[in-house]
């Protein structure tokens, strides 16, 4: 299991890139995060059946981000035990999610089923933002729009 | 190959508690030229042949079919068996095999087994078995040939039913072939049905469509090109006018060094928008800076990791090593209870990864950012942005002291805007025409008429349909020539089949009847006899079975003949002229009667001799006093005497 964003979402990021003159996007990465961020935030993914089943942007965490996956993946458990409804002291079943989740084995430090969940994220993330802000100009006021989309779901 | 049949075997079937019929010639290995079972209607003769029938195709029963063979409770209450057995012992030229059907009356249920006499040690083995000719060859419909119901012998002869040319196709399984022909139908039509192209004219009309989005595709395509071409000139001409604009302004001196201040700000403004989005992206990456609703999330994730003692600061890998030690931690010594309690509880505690990776999480989360402030960072490249909008305007916008100079820049000027505006409109369009982003395609309503990338898609759902259009109608004439094969190869093979069958058949015919008498004149689906007018019933019949056993003959199994009541509903002349014919006919001849067809029909059998007595056994199987219980003799007197009185009041036979 690896890292996916639809190819629709890929597009969406791709023309901010090129309506741009005054900056873009350093890797796919970036533009994964963002979205995943929204999606978390909204507490709103797509169903892991319906995941992206375009091909994966890349196997690993990038070293932009290797500093702070846990915090990802911290936001990507509090997302889920809230959209599972897991009452906060139920240790077993946290333990249980935490443990579906990460995986201290995988480079990356989360199971297939923890990947699949992010990427459901940045899915749901990305027509969020899509809906949010359905013509992005340039770079810098993009950045503006999304977080004030981040900020509202 | 050969089959012959050795023994038939009862046990709790209807009223026969346990009983057994041996065709056999004094325990040898060869079977009787010719046996008679004698029984009285209602003993069970449809029963055994019913159970012949099922035990030789290995027929899964319903469970009401199966309870039809249990015992009749009324007879023998306090016994009452809840199984039974039906089993038949075959011998063909390499192998003896005894086919069991086990029959449970409470389940409904039957299970068939095999086994082999000759095996040392006995036993069954589960499954049907039939040797692998006999597998291949032993349809339904060639069971029904050869364990015969002897009232349908006539059904054979200028009924016009098409009983004889089935045998034909049956024993020579044309009938299988008949049956791969017409599955030819049923693949063509589904096939039809998926591609939705029946017909050429089906075909020709998917074709059309294709070549309509393909024209389609190629406007779009050329409508693109066209624009593109048309941007790259407004841009061309853009720079251009800006020269020329330029050289106006560079003849007034002290706008020309404004133009170059107001060009150093515009750069180095879009170099700090460029720089300060950057930092922007930079700080926004991580979680805790970028909203205040993360960093909620991670205190309040961090402090039910820390209630719910979540990693357990003691691993299962502990427990389960001092489970295996001697002693517990506090010195005291471990029994087998304890151990077995410690290493259950140790599988609430985590392995040493997974502590590992929760505790890394709960680590970073104890070292998380502050929020950032974004919005005020935000509010300063708003300015940026605005300061270089109001540098661009001003370059654009230049004042040149000379009026005439003034007139032609913003002629210029305005020459460059509208060249700026047609670009930027086209660009526009080529966006709409080549864009795949799906939202995009909705919110502007595009389709493979207007949107290139959904017309490639649909040329391409189009060149599928041809293709699966076109296989389908070259399937179908394709089909169309197999089916004729088919039909030539089934032709000829019955016309043919028919030929040899009707040849053979006469020449039996003329060996037992003699010259002068009947003969088959075609093979019409039933038999059509020669000089039919000069035939008498029995000789009729008799065809019927010359027919039947040069059928057998032909075949690659030699099958025994087994037949219920042959002679039933014949004349005592008739009876005599098929009771002639039937004992030449076949090698071995199981005959189930009931006692008022004997006369005329038993006298007349001709078999073969063996050690200079005639090759014959006479079984009479009849009801006794004791009700459920029938009785079994195979003496000839008795054979012959034996009379049933409700078949003599029933049954009305002709006299002589």
């Amino acid at each position: 299991m690896s890292f996916r964003l639809s190819s629709s979402a890929r597009d969406y990021f791709d023309k901010i890139e090129q309506n741009s003159s005054t900056g873009d996007f350093d890797s796919m990465w970036d533009k994964y995060y963002l979205a995943a961020m929204v999606g978390i935030k909204a507490r709103d993914r797509i169903r892991t059946d319906e995941e992206p089943t375009d091909d994966p942007f890349v196997e690993s965490v990038i070293s932009d981000y290797d500093d702070q996956k846990y915090e990802i993946y911290a936001a990507l458990i509090m997302a889920e035990i809230e959209r599972q409804n897991i009452p906060k002291r139920e240790e077993t079943e946290i333990r249980h999610l935490m443990l579906e989740i990460l995986d201290s084995t995988d480079p990356t430090r989360l199971t297939s089923y923890g990947k699949t969940l992010l990427n459901c994220y940045a899915e749901r993330g990305y027509r969020i933002l899509e809906n949010e802000v359905p013509a992005p100009g340039e770079f810098d006021q993009f950045l503006r729009q999304y977080h004030n989309t981040l900020e509202s779901v | 190959m050969k089959l012959r049949v050795e023994e038939i075997r009862y046990e709790n079937i209807r009223e026969f508690g346990d009983m057994r019929l041996d065709f056999t010639r004094g325990g040898s290995n060869e079977t009787h030229h010719i046996s008679l079972v004698q029984m009285p209607n209602g003993t069970g003769k449809t029963t055994t042949m019913e159970l012949i029938r099922h035990l030789l195709l290995g027929t899964k029963l319903e469970e009401e079919q199966v309870r039809e063979f249990a015992p009749d409770p009324e007879y023998a209450p306090e016994y009452a068996p809840s199984q039974g057995e039906f089993v038949m012992t075959f011998a063909t030229d390499s192998i003896r095999f005894r086919i069991h059907m086990e029959l449970d009356y409470e389940m409904g249920s039957v299970q068939y087994r095999h086994s082999y006499p000759q095996r040392e040690g006995g036993g069954t083995d589960s499954g049907h078995f039939l040797p692998l000719e006999l597998e291949d060859a032993l349809t339904e419909d060639f069971v029904d040939l050869f364990v015969f119901n002897g009232e349908l012998t006539d059904d054979f002869i200028e009924t016009g039913h098409d009983k004889a040319e089935n045998a034909l196709k049956i024993v020579s399984r044309l009938d299988r072939i008949e049956r791969q022909r017409e599955r030819i139908d049923r693949i063509v039509e589904k096939r039809q049905e998926d591609s939705g192209a029946k017909t050429s004219q089906g075909l020709k009309q998917v074709r059309t469509r294709l070549n309509s989005r393909r024209e389609k595709l190629q406007t779009l395509e050329k409508r693109r090109d066209q624009l593109n071409k048309d941007i790259k000139q407004h841009n061309s001409t853009i720079e251009e006018l800006k020269e020329e604009r330029e050289e106006i302004i560079a003849e007034d001196k002290e706008a020309l060094e404004r133009y170059k201040e107001l060009e150093e700000e515009i750069q180095r403004l879009q170099t700090k928008l460029q720089s300060d989005a950057g930092d922007l992206l930079d700080d926004m990456r991580r979680p805790s800076a970028l909203s205040a609703d993360f960093n909620e999330d991670f205190s309040e994730l961090l402090e039910h990791m820390t209630i719910l003692k979540l990693p357990k600061s003691t691993s299962e890998e502990f427990f389960n090593e001092l489970a295996e030690g001697e002693t517990c931690i506090c010195g005291r010594e471990l029994n087998k209870e304890h151990r077995e309690k410690i290493r259950k509880n140790a599988e609430e505690y985590l392995s040493d990864e997974d502590i590992g990776v929760l505790n890394t999480l709960k680590e970073q989360l104890r070292n998380t950012a502050d929020v950032e402030d974004f919005e005020s960072r935000f509010t300063s490249l708003s300015d940026t942005r605005q300061e270089l909008k109001k540098n661009e305007m001003e370059q654009d916008q230049l004042d040149l002291d000379d009026p005439e100079l003034e007139q032609k820049k913003q002629e210029l000027t305005e020459k460059i805007e509208s060249e700026r505006n047609s670009r930027n409109e086209k660009q526009e369009k080529v966006d709409l025409l080549t864009t795949d982003d799906k939202g995009q395609r909705e919110r502007f309503d595009l389709d493979w008429k207007t949107n290139i990338p959904e017309a490639k898609r649909e040329v391409n759902k189009y060149e599928k349909k041809v293709q699966q259009a076109s296989d389908t109608v070259e399937f179908s004439k394709q089909a169309d020539k197999l089916e004729k094969i088919f039909d030539e190869f089934i032709d000829r093979s019955l016309s043919e089949l028919k030929e040899r069958q009707i040849q053979e058949t006469n020449e039996r015919l003329k060996q037992i009847l003699g010259l002068s008498e009947v003969q088959i004149e075609s093979i019409d689906d039933s038999i059509k006899l020669r000089g039919k007018s000069g035939s008498s019933e029995g000789q009729s019949l008799s065809v019927a079975y010359a027919y039947l056993s040069t059928l057998f003959e032909g075949s690659q199994v030699d099958m025994p003949f087994v037949i219920d009541s042959p002679a039933v509903s014949l004349d005592h002349k008739v009876r005599r002229e098929v009771a002639t014919i039937i004992s030449g006919l076949f090698d071995q001849l199981v005959a189930f009667v009931i006692s008022t067809e004997k006369e005329g029909f038993v006298q007349n059998l001709e078999p073969k001799q063996h050690d200079g007595s005639e090759d014959i056994q006479y079984y009479t199987v009849h009801k006794t006093d004791t009700p459920g219980v029938v009785q079994k003799h195979t003496d000839h007197d008795f054979f012959m005497e034996f009379t049933s009185e409700e078949e003599e009041a029933t049954t009305t036979v002709g006299a002589e």
